[in-house]
C-alpha cells in the first residue's frame, strides 16, 4: 500500500527536526505522513537531533514516571503536616494498610453488635482495648518493615520509628473505635471506659516487645486483660451488668492510666532494644 | 590505595545465642580497600558481619567502627549514617518494584527531598545494571537480578563503609565480573568487608582475608599469604594418592593433591583456595564443592 | 555485547510488561519526529514539551491498551496530537463547545483522507492543496491528516468546531473542483 522505495532525503529531514515550522504544507504534509510508516527515517531525524535535547527530554519523562503513587493514607498525612519522607514510613505499617484496616473495622463493629445482641455495653469495652494492642503488636513486629534487615542498619530505625508508627495506630484505631461506641445502647460516660485500658493494652505491648517476641507479649497480655476483668466480675458476685463492674469504675481508669504510664516508662528506659534485630531463634 | 590506618578494629568480640558460641574472642583490624571474610557456613561470618552493620549487639569486647563506638546510641548512629549493608537475606516486600524498594531504603537513610532522593536511587540502580527493571515488582525478578537490588541500596550515598554478606551469591560470572568492576569504581576510598565461600572472589577482588572457622579467626592477611600457607604442599599426579589429607579430580582430569608430598611429585603452585583447605581440611572441601557446583 | 534490535511492536509489548528501558527506547526512536510535527501546529515550544512529556508518560501508562494492529508510531501521535490539545485546553484556548454530527462527520474524512494521503504521496492533490488559503488548508490538515474531530480540531487551531465544518465543507467543494 506505501511506497517504501522512496526516502525522505536526509538533508530534508534535518531541516524538519531543527526547523520545523520553517518547511511549506506540501512538503511538510508529505514528510510527516511518510514519517509515520518508515522507521529508517525516523532514525535519520533522530540521528541529527542534538543528543543532549533527548536525553533531556528522556530525564524529565522518567522523573514522573519514577515517582510513586503515594498511599491515600500517605496523602491524608501530608496534608495535615507530616513530612513526605516519614509519611511513606508511617504508610508502610502493615496495620494501616488495607487489610489491616479492614480488620479494626471487622473487628469494631464485631464488638459493637455483640453488645447491641447483649443490649449492655459489657462485650464492648472488654473487647474493644484488644484492637489497638494487636495492631501496634503488629506495627514494630520485625515483619512489618517493608525494608528488612537491610533497614536495621539505617540512621531512622529505632525507638522514634517505632513510636511515631505507634501514634499513628493507635491514633486510627482509637478514632474508629470511638465512631463505633456511637452505635452502642447507652451512650454514656461509660462508653468511654474502654480508653484508658486501651492505651494501657498498647503501651504495655511497647513496653512488653521490648523484652520478649511480639507473638508472646500479644498472648500474654490478651490473656492478662481477659483474665482480669473476668475475675474481678466474678469475683463481685456476677449479677451487676459487666460494664459496671470495678474494672471500669473510677478506681479502674485510675489503675488503667497508672498502668499506661509504668508501661510508657519501661518502653523507653528499653528502647535501645528497638534499634537492632530482634533476638531470633 | 590502600591507607595503613585501620576504620574498623574489633578486640576481643564475643557473641553466643543460647548455649552456641558464634564468635569466641575475635581480634581483627579492616582498613580502606575490600577486605574478605572467608569460612564457611556457621563460621560465624554472618553474626560478625551483623555486628559491625550495627544490626546485633556484641555480647562483649570493644568495636570501633569509623572512629565510633556503635555500642552507643549516638555511635550507632554516626556509623548508620555512613554505612552501607547487605544481608543475606534481605527479605524483600515481593508487591514491591526494585525502585520503590531502594526509594523505601533511602527515606530510612534521611534522604527526605524527592528529587534527590531519586536521582540517588536511579543512579544505584543504573549501576548494578537494572535500569530496565526498576519499576518491575521484586516477586517477578530473578533470584541474581533480587541481590543485584540488595546491592544497589546498600551502595546509596556512597558510603565509607560497605558490609556486604555473601554479595556474590547468584550471580552468573559475567554479573560476578561487573560486581567487580563495580567494587573498584564505586567504592574506592571506602572500607568494604564482605563475606564470601568463594576462593575465586578472594583472590581476584580482596586486598586483606581473613579466615573465620568455628567462631574463630584462624588467618589474617593477603591473599598471596593465604596462599603460601599450601606453599610446597600441593602436587597434581595422574593417580589418586591415599597418602594425601586432602584429593579431588580437576578439570583436565589429572588429581590434585594437598598434604605432604612424596618425593618426586609434580609440586604445583599453591591458589588462594589451596590455602584455605589447609586451615579449613575436608569439611570446608566439602562445603566448597557442594556451593560451587 | 550482542543486543538484538527490537521491533517498535517488541519495545510497545516490554512498555506493557514495566521494561522501563523500552520505554527509553522508544522514546529515543520516537520523541525527535513527534516534537517537530507538534511544533508545526503550535508555535509555543513551552506546550509542546509538556505535550511530548504527557505524550511518553501516556504510553508507560497504558501500553497495555495498544490494540496490536498498524503502526505503533501512528499510535504514539494519535496520543501526542492529543495531548497537545489538552494541553492548549488547560491553558486556556478554549472554544464553545457544540455537540454536532460528529459520526457522520467522521465518515466523510476516513474518504477523504484516503484521497488526501495517496493525493500526497504521488503528488496529485499537491497543487489543488496549495491553490487553499491558509485557514481551509489549516482545517484539511487537522481533520484529515492528523484525524482530529471537528471538536479537537476547534481547540487545536482556537475556533469553534462549526467554523471547522464550514471550512472543511468549503475546503471540500474547492477540492472536488480542482480534481474534477
Amino acid at each position: 500500500m506505501t511506497n517504501t522505495d522512496w526516502h525522505a532525503p536526509p538533508d530534508l529531514l534535518a531541516r524538519f527536526a531543527h526547523n520545523p515550522a520553517a518547511l511549506d504544507d506540501m512538503t511538510a504534509a508529505s514528510v510527516e505522513a511518510h514519517l509515520v510508516v518508515c522507521a529508517d527515517c525516523r532514525g535519520q531525524m533522530t540521528a541529527a537531533a542534538s543528543p543532549a535535547l533527548v536525553t533531556a527530554s528522556w530525564d524529565a519523562i522518567a522523573d514522573r514516571i519514577d515517582q510513586p503513587r503515594p498511599a491515600l493514607l500517605e496523602r491524608v498525612l501530608h496534608r495535615i503536616g507530616v513530612g513526605r519522607g516519614l509519611g511513606r514510613l508511617l504508610a508502610a505499617t502493615p496495620a494501616l494498610q488495607g487489610a489491616g484496616l479492614l480488620a479494626i473495622c471487622v473487628l469494631a463493629a464485631g464488638a459493637v453488635v455483640l453488645s447491641l445482641t447483649a443490649d449492655a455495653e459489657g462485650p464492648f469495652l472488654v473487647l474493644a482495648p484488644l484492637v489497638p494492642l494487636a495492631a501496634v503488636a503488629a506495627s514494630f513486629a520485625p515483619a512489618a518493615d517493608p525494608a528488612g534487615e537491610a533497614g536495621v542498619a539505617t540512621p531512622m530505625h529505632g525507638a522514634g520509628l517505632v513510636i511515631r508508627r505507634a501514634i499513628a495506630v493507635v491514633g486510627i484505631n482509637f478514632g474508629v473505635l470511638g465512631a463505633a461506641a456511637l452505635a452502642l445502647p447507652d451512650l454514656g460516660p461509660a462508653a468511654a471506659a474502654w480508653v484508658l485500658p486501651a492505651l494501657a493494652l498498647a503501651l504495655g505491648t511497647l513496653a512488653l516487645g521490648a523484652w520478649m517476641r511480639v507473638e508472646v507479649a500479644v498472648a500474654v497480655l490478651s490473656s492478662a486483660w481477659l483474665l482480669g476483668v473476668s475475675s474481678v466480675w466474678w469475683l463481685a458476685g456476677r449479677d451487676i451488668p459487666l460494664a459496671d463492674s470495678a474494672t471500669f469504675s473510677v478506681t479502674g481508669q485510675v489503675t488503667a492510666l497508672a498502668a499506661a504510664v509504668a508501661a510508657a516508662t519501661i518502653a523507653a528506659a528499653r528502647r535501645d532494644h528497638f534499634a537492632t534485630l530482634e533476638a531470633f531463634r | 590505595m590502600t591507607s595503613s590506618i585501620s576504620t574498623v578494629t574489633v578486640t576481643g568480640l564475643r557473641k553466643r545465642f543460647g548455649a552456641t558460641v558464634a564468635l569466641d574472642g575475635i581480634d581483627a583490624a579492616f582498613t580502606p580497600g575490600v577486605n574478605g571474610l572467608l569460612g564457611p557456613n556457621g563460621a560465624g561470618k554472618t553474626t560478625m558481619l551483623r555486628i559491625l552493620a550495627t544490626v546485633l549487639p556484641a555480647d562483649d569486647g570493644r568495636l570501633e567502627v569509623l572512629g565510633d563506638d556503635p555500642s552507643t546510641g549516638g555511635g550507632r548512629l554516626t556509623v548508620r549514617r555512613r554505612l552501607g549493608y547487605l544481608p543475606q537475606e534481605p527479605g524483600f516486600h515481593r508487591h514491591f518494584s526494585g525502585f520503590e524498594f531502594v526509594d523505601y531504603v533511602a527515606i530510612l537513610k534521611e534522604w527526605a527531598d524527592r528529587k534527590p532522593r531519586h536521582d540517588e536511587v536511579r543512579r544505584v540502580l543504573t549501576l548494578v545494571g537494572l535500569e530496565a527493571v526498576m519499576h518491575k515488582r521484586i516477586g517477578q525478578l530473578s533470584g541474581g537480578m533480587r541481590r543485584r537490588v540488595g546491592i544497589a541500596q546498600a551502595l546509596l550515598g556512597r558510603p565509607d563503609l560497605l558490609v556486604l554478606d555473601e554479595p556474590t551469591a547468584g550471580l552468573d560470572p559475567e554479573q560476578r565480573l561487573r560486581f567487580r568492576e563495580l567494587l573498584g569504581t564505586e567504592a574506592s576510598g571506602a572500607t568494604v568487608l564482605l563475606s564470601t565461600h568463594q576462593t575465586d572472589d578472594v583472590a581476584a577482588l580482596c586486598q586483606h582475608v581473613v579466615v573465620l572457622l568455628a567462631g574463630q579467626i584462624r588467618f589474617t592477611g593477603t591473599p598471596t599469604e593465604l596462599a603460601a600457607l599450601a606453599s610446597g604442599r600441593v602436587w597434581l599426579a595422574g593417580e589418586r594418592d591415599p597418602g594425601a589429607d586432602l584429593a579431588w579430580i580437576t578439570g583436565e582430569g589429572r588429581v590434585r593433591h594437598i598434604g605432604e608430598p612424596p618425593t618426586g611429585a609434580q609440586l604445583v603452585e599453591p591458589t588462594v583456595e589451596d590455602g584455605y583447605l589447609i586451615l579449613a581440611g575436608r569439611d570446608a572441601h566439602a562445603n566448597s564443592e557442594a556451593l560451587a557446583s | 555485547m550482542g543486543v538484538t534490535v527490537r521491533s517498535d511492536q517488541d519495545l510497545l509489548a516490554a512498555v506493557a510488561d514495566g521494561d522501563r528501558g523500552a520505554l527509553r527506547e522508544l522514546h529515543d526512536r520516537h520523541v525527535v519526529w513527534v516534537s517537530a510535527r507538534l511544533r508545526r501546529r503550535c508555535a509555543d515550544r513551552d506546550v509542546v514539551d509538556e505535550a511530548v512529556q504527557d505524550t511518553f508518560v501516556a504510553v508507560w501508562k497504558g501500553a497495555g491498551r495498544w490494540d496490536g494492529r498498524g503502526e505503533p508510531a501512528a499510535w504514539i501521535w494519535g496520543i501526542a496530537i492529543r495531548r497537545l490539545i489538552g494541553v492548549l485546553r488547560t491553558r486556556g484556548r478554549w472554544s464553545r463547545a457544540e455537540a454536532a454530527a460528529e459520526a457522520t462527520e467522521s465518515e466523510i474524512m476516513v474518504t477523504a483522507e484516503d484521497q488526501v494521503l495517496v493525493g500526497v504521496e504521488h503528488g496529485d492533490l499537491a497543487g489543488a492543496l496549495r491553490d487553499l488559503s491558509p485557514e481551509l488548508r489549516a482545517v484539511v490538515q487537522a481533520t484529515v491528516l492528523d484525524g482530529l474531530t471537528s471538536r479537537e480540531a476547534g481547540h487545536l487551531l482556537g475556533i469553534p468546531p462549526g467554523t471547522v465544518k464550514t471550512r472543511m465543507m468549503r475546503a471540500r467543494i474547492q477540492l472536488r473542483g480542482a480534481l474534477a
